[in-house]
């Protein structure tokens, strides 16, 4: 009897989920913490508390890699996004295009999901025969951020990394280990940081930063 | 805790981020298939194992991923130079160090 009840209802399920999503040419995205419903927490939770945590809408994140073609994507990067490769530690931004430094011959973009792919397509028709690499890691990555006056004491407590306002001052980004996971640590300005962690470590870090921040207050936005 | 200059990203950070690969500036024998079974019995399995001054690999697996070298004491535990792959140590080795 059991058993029917259930198949019921998730043949009830599955239907209301294929009228949902009948007429969208885009397919289903769910963010990483799709199942921690931040927008119902972010109504039962007090705004301006010591930390607000809030989860990105899903972006496009692409990889560039080149080391002896390096400026040819630099160039091609230049001509496709308005912006200069950054140099080492930092960020060029532009609108709401972010390229973050990972290593000498690595960068890390994120845009809008839909641009993605013509930024993609643009660079590489630029940079032709060039050896360079781009990859849509989109999928593997989730992006959190942290504001609020007692934003730092809880990267403080997370990574070993000097989160220092001297040392980690707006527009610069590190990778660093983060609890146990590891993070592309970005500081978009005084208080507000930015986390790109792998998906799979999302729910790690998010219960992570829930006991983190419980002492400091800890408040839920909508990305 | 070491605390690590990474060549690459040009800052100190702690040990935690970094990985250690054993010993640096082993030549592999330009041709394998005229070695001795010591000649790469030794290049294969034997390793270094100085009180003193030691060169390492170590790679910065949390940050830009890269594989540097560094020049230590094993008794000291001082990090005298930390150096791109590829480039030379500018330690002399050879000269005894106090420890």
């Amino acid at each position: 009897m059991h058993s029917i009840l259930m198949s019921e209802q998730y043949a009830h399920n599955s239907v209301t989920q294929k009228n949902e999503f009948a007429d969208s040419a885009i397919p289903m995205m769910e963010t990483a913490l799709h199942h921690a419903q931040m927008s119902k927490l972010a109504a039962r939770t007090d705004s301006g508390l010591g930390v607000s945590l809030s989860e990105l809408p899903m972006a496009g994140l692409l990889v560039f890699r080149a080391s002896k073609d390096k400026a040819a994507l630099a160039k091609a990067v230049e001509s496709v996004l308005q912006v200069s490769l950054p140099e080492t530690l930092s960020t060029s931004i532009v609108g709401d295009k972010c390229v973050r430094w990972i290593a000498p011959d690595e960068w890390l973009l994120s845009c809008a999901i839909d641009e993605a792919y013509t930024i993609e397509k643009s660079i590489r028709e630029i940079t032709g025969d060039a050896s360079i690499a781009i990859v849509n890691v989109a999928g593997g990555f989730s992006a959190l951020t942290l504001q609020g006056p007692s934003a730092v004491d809880v990267l403080r407590k997370s990574t070993a990394y000097d989160v220092h306002p001297q040392n980690l001052m707006p527009g610069k980004v590190v990778n660093t280990v983060f609890a146990k996971a590891q993070v592309c640590l970005r500081c978009v300005e005084e208080n507000h940081y930015e986390l790109i962690i792998r998906r799979s470590f999302a729910d790690y870090v998010w219960h992570w930063l829930q006991v983190a921040s419980a002492e400091y207050g800890l408040s839920i936005e909508v990305g | 805790m070491f605390v690590i200059y990474c060549p690459y990203c040009e800052e100190h950070r702690e040990e935690d981020e970094f990985h250690a690969s054993g010993q640096a500036h082993l030549a592999r024998p330009l041709n394998p298939d005229e070695c001795t079974d010591k000649e790469w019995g030794d290049f294969l399995y034997f390793r270094k194992n100085p009180r003193g001054l030691h060169q390492e690999i170590w790679q910065h697996t949390a940050g830009c991923r890269k594989f540097f070298n560094i020049t230590r004491n094993t008794v000291s535990y001082e990090i005298l130079e930390t150096y791109k792959a590829g480039e030379r140590s500018k330690i002399d080795m050879e000269k005894p160090q106090h420890d």
